[in-house]
């Protein structure tokens, strides 16, 4: 088996991949490679060019901000069959946060100026791609809000309130 | 029923007076009155009545038919009320209803329910034994024992009976008198409940210029004609008797069209009327403290300076006060409009699932003494419009709730589990609490503060443990407790997870927050019982690292391999490399089997939505899934009304609900 069919059966067999028609999946796995990382592995820096689309296959990885004076805050963790980088699709939006792996992982990484070159001439790849980066965008910003919310603040003695 | 002895909580109820059915009517001249007030005292009732002080028609202890208020007639309005002495009408009860109600008598403002004592390390709650003497209520009207019938079933039919009450009304003896006199604000005939006495009397009374004609409604009343002597009515003045109730109904013009009200009522709970009555009511609670049938009562602890005793009193309550439905961190209805909403629709609404029938009599003295003039019948009229479809959930079987008494136990241990949070492991616990299901609670208590409802996070052969943030004064003091002190036990109560559901099927548990503890116990089973289940998926989140409960037990879930289980947090710093995130995020996009899964769900409110949203999302069936309600608790058992929450009373019908049974109530804000 080549590097591009294991590339797409590995990205198939994730949420991103399903979400995507057979003929379209092989336009992209031609785009991409694999990579396994290391922890501590650096995968985007914050402010600075999103150079690829990034899909996590295996592992885990934390995407951070970094405040002057402050701890690096961990504002979510991705897992396996998310993506990162999704900056890449608005560019030259820079990334937003600074993604390390944090366990050994294997990810696919589709480098930017390839990616918008296919989706430029390819509408049914294009409209599957944004449509997967738009369900992992809304379901950052709905765990963003859910967040904002406290939603583990204490309700009352059983869960945790006064009495 | 027995005369001219006393009664105590303790003792076994009389036995209730037969109905009889006897079409004679009898005649007491209205000069013999007195000597049914005499004959009832001689047998040692305490005899109450209407009276006229302060400028109203109030409801008393009366010695002698000369208090009763003849001559004295009322003018009712919304928001207005007028009584006067009529010098042309010397008719005794010839005004409409009272401010006072009766359940001022079988249901006390203010009620006694216990003093707890403490000695050194050791407590001990006692429950007193109260002298309840024989009442007999004369001039009853058909609204009031409609009313009084309605408590009877709140108090006394569900599954857990209230003493005091039930002592109160095994000795009371009714004597009613037909209604000839409506007010501007009545609409028992909308209610179908008057304006003539039916039932629920001993005796029924219907007033004419120079006497009552009397029917007999109960052996008891039997025994009173018989004593009293009473000649049969002739036939002129039992045609009288009939037109009286007839004049009444005609004079009642405004109606309530309770065809379908309670569907109509529940349908609309986004109404644009519920904010704007909302801007008119005060929120005095004038309404509910006149009202009838309102049981609503909040316990309050009164302590010894010395703090060795502490005495628990129950005192009537509304549920229109901002703290009626507050637990710390939060309260379930901050907004009038929601406070109203949640009278109204319980009232005309809930109340017929739960107990049978509405909960109004149309007595009209909410509508009188409504001090804005708010009148119900209006906003009925205006909210209950046609229906959509009904939002309700599916039926629900009442739990059998045991509330026993406060027993005492001790605490073996006590764990830290995060900064704020201890689990108390406790020995010397009662047999039946050591029984309870996973996801029942207790209501715990120590002397001088109020009872708190807490979780069973884990049965032990020996004992249970409860797990407890301290967060205000009562649990503060739990969580204080140390190795060999006592603590008040009562339970275990409400409904808890349905386990036996999960039987050959997929298991998801969600737990947010301090929702773990209470899960713990079904955990527990499940993996005793592993083989029973598919797959077991256990997902965990919290604010923090520091603020994960459990963690020993955690660990030791993670090691095994027959569980799929996933822990994530929100906020985290650089040394923790697990999950950072909202707990659905842990089961959002994996391959959950709608029709084989069943899920269990556990924590703040806002996190039960957000994952029993996520579940629907993924195709999951309401009756699938599980969630544990949190309410302001007080007694454990549905009486009170604390924790009423739409047709249900979480402690008493909960705290596990399926979302189906939740139904719409379940997002509503405010409910």
């Amino acid at each position: 088996m080549d590097a591009n069919e294991t590339l797409r059966r590995e990205v198939g067999a994730t949420w991103f991949g399903v979400g995507l028609p057979a003929d379209a999946l092989d336009r992209l796995a031609a785009l991409g490679h694999l990579r396994d990382v290391e922890p501590g592995t650096v995968l985007l820096t914050e402010g600075t060019p999103t150079p690829e689309l990034v899909l996590l296959l295996h592992g885990r990885a934390r995407v951070a901000e970094r405040e002057p004076g402050r701890e690096e805050l961990t504002l979510m963790t991705v897992e396996a069959g998310d993506i990162v980088g999704w900056s890449v699709l608005l560019a030259p939006m820079p990334a937003t946060a600074t993604v390390t792996a944090i366990e050994a992982s294997r990810v696919a990484a589709f480098p930017g100026a390839a990616l918008r070159a296919q989706l430029a001439v390819d509408p049914v790849l294009s409209a599957a791609i944004h449509r997967q980066a738009l369900d992992a965008v809304a379901r950052r910003l709905l765990a963003t809000r859910q967040q904002l919310m406290d939603m583990y603040r204490p309700g009352g003695p059983r869960h945790g309130g006064a009495a | 029923m027995t005369t001219g002895t006393t009664r105590t909580t303790d003792a076994t109820p009389a036995m209730d007076p037969l109905p009889v059915t006897d079409a004679t009517r009898w005649w007491l001249p209205r000069a013999e009155l007195d000597r049914l007030v005499a004959l009832l005292r001689a047998d040692g009732r305490t005899v109450v009545g209407p009276a006229f002080e302060d400028g109203v028609v109030v409801y008393r202890e009366i010695g002698s038919a000369a208090e009763l208020p003849a001559g004295v007639t009322d003018e009712q309005r919304p928001g207005r009320y007028r009584a006067r002495v009529s010098t042309d009408d010397a008719h005794t009860f010839g005004f409409a209803a009272s401010p006072t109600s009766w359940k001022r008598w079988t249901f006390p403002p203010s009620v006694e329910l216990g003093v707890a004592r403490r000695e050194g390390d050791q407590l001990r709650f006692e429950t007193p034994t109260r002298e309840v003497p024989p009442v007999a209520f004369l001039g009853a009207r058909a609204c009031d024992l409609a009313a009084i019938a309605i408590q009877d079933r709140v108090l006394l039919g569900g599954p857990v009976a209230d003493a005091d009450y039930r002592a109160r009304r095994s000795g009371t003896l009714t004597i009613g008198v037909d209604c000839a006199t409506p007010s501007g604000t009545c609409f028992c005939t909308s209610m179908g409940t008057g304006p003539e006495v039916v039932t629920g009397h001993d005796l029924a009374l219907t007033e004419l210029d120079d006497g009552f004609v009397v029917r007999v409604g109960t052996t008891t009343g039997r025994d009173l004609v018989d004593r009293l002597a009473l000649s049969s009515a002739d036939a002129s003045q039992v045609e009288a008797a009939r037109a009286v109730p007839d004049r009444a109904r005609a004079a009642i013009t405004r109606q309530v069209d309770t065809n379908g009200l309670s569907e109509r009522l529940i349908a609309n709970p986004e109404h644009p009327r519920w904010a704007e009555v909302a801007e008119r009511c005060l929120a005095c609670t004038s309404c509910t403290m006149v009202c009838p049938t309102c049981f609503c009562t909040s316990v309050s602890q009164v302590s010894d300076l010395d703090a060795t005793s502490a005495t628990s009193t129950r005192e009537w309550d509304s549920c229109f006060t901002l703290g009626f439905g507050a637990v710390a961190g939060g309260n379930f209805r901050t907004r009038r409009q929601d406070r109203y909403r949640q009278w109204l629709t319980h009232k005309f609404g809930t109340w017929v699932e739960q107990f049978g029938s509405m909960g109004c009599v149309g007595c009209g003295r909410c509508v009188t003494w409504c001090p804005v003039g708010i009148d119900i019948r209006d906003e009925l009229a205006a909210i209950a419009g046609p229906p959509p479809a009904p939002a309700i959930g599916t039926s629900l079987p009442i739990a059998a709730a045991h509330p026993g008494e406060y027993v005492v136990a001790t605490v073996g241990s006590v764990t830290p589990e995060t900064p704020d949070t201890w689990t108390l492991s406790l020995h010397d616990v009662d047999a039946a609490i050591r029984a309870g299901q996973p996801g029942q609670f207790m209501m715990v208590a120590l002397p001088g503060f109020s009872a708190a409802p807490i979780s069973i996070s884990r049965y032990r052969p020996d004992g249970i443990d409860l797990t407890i943030r301290a967060a205000g004064p009562a649990t503060t003091a739990l969580t204080r407790l140390r190795p060999g002190s006592q603590l008040g036990l009562r339970g275990p109560l409400g409904r808890g997870w349905p386990v036996e559901l999960a039987d050959d099927r997929d298991v998801l548990i969600v737990a947010g927050g301090l929702g773990l503890p209470p899960l713990r116990p079904l955990i527990e089973r499940v993996l005793a019982d592993r083989g029973r289940y598919r797959t077991v998926r256990l997902v965990i989140g919290a604010r923090t690292p520091d603020d994960l409960v459990l963690r020993p037990d955690i660990e030791r879930w993670q090691a095994r391999t027959d569980l799929d289980i996933g822990v994530t947090v929100d906020r985290a710093g650089s040394d923790w490399t697990g999950p950072v995130g909202v707990v659905t995020q842990l089961f959002d996009r994996t391959a959950i089997d709608p029709v084989r899964t069943i899920a269990y769900v556990c924590g703040p409110e806002r996190m039960m939505q957000a994952a029993s949203r996520t579940l629907a999302g993924m195709g999951m069936l309401p009756d699938r899934i599980y969630v544990s309600m949190e309410r302001h608790m007080e007694c454990g058992v549905g009486l009170c009304g604390h924790c009423q929450m739409g047709r249900f009373f979480v402690c008493r019908d909960g705290p596990v609900f399926s979302r189906a049974e939740l139904g719409d109530t379940f997002d509503l804000e405010g409910i």
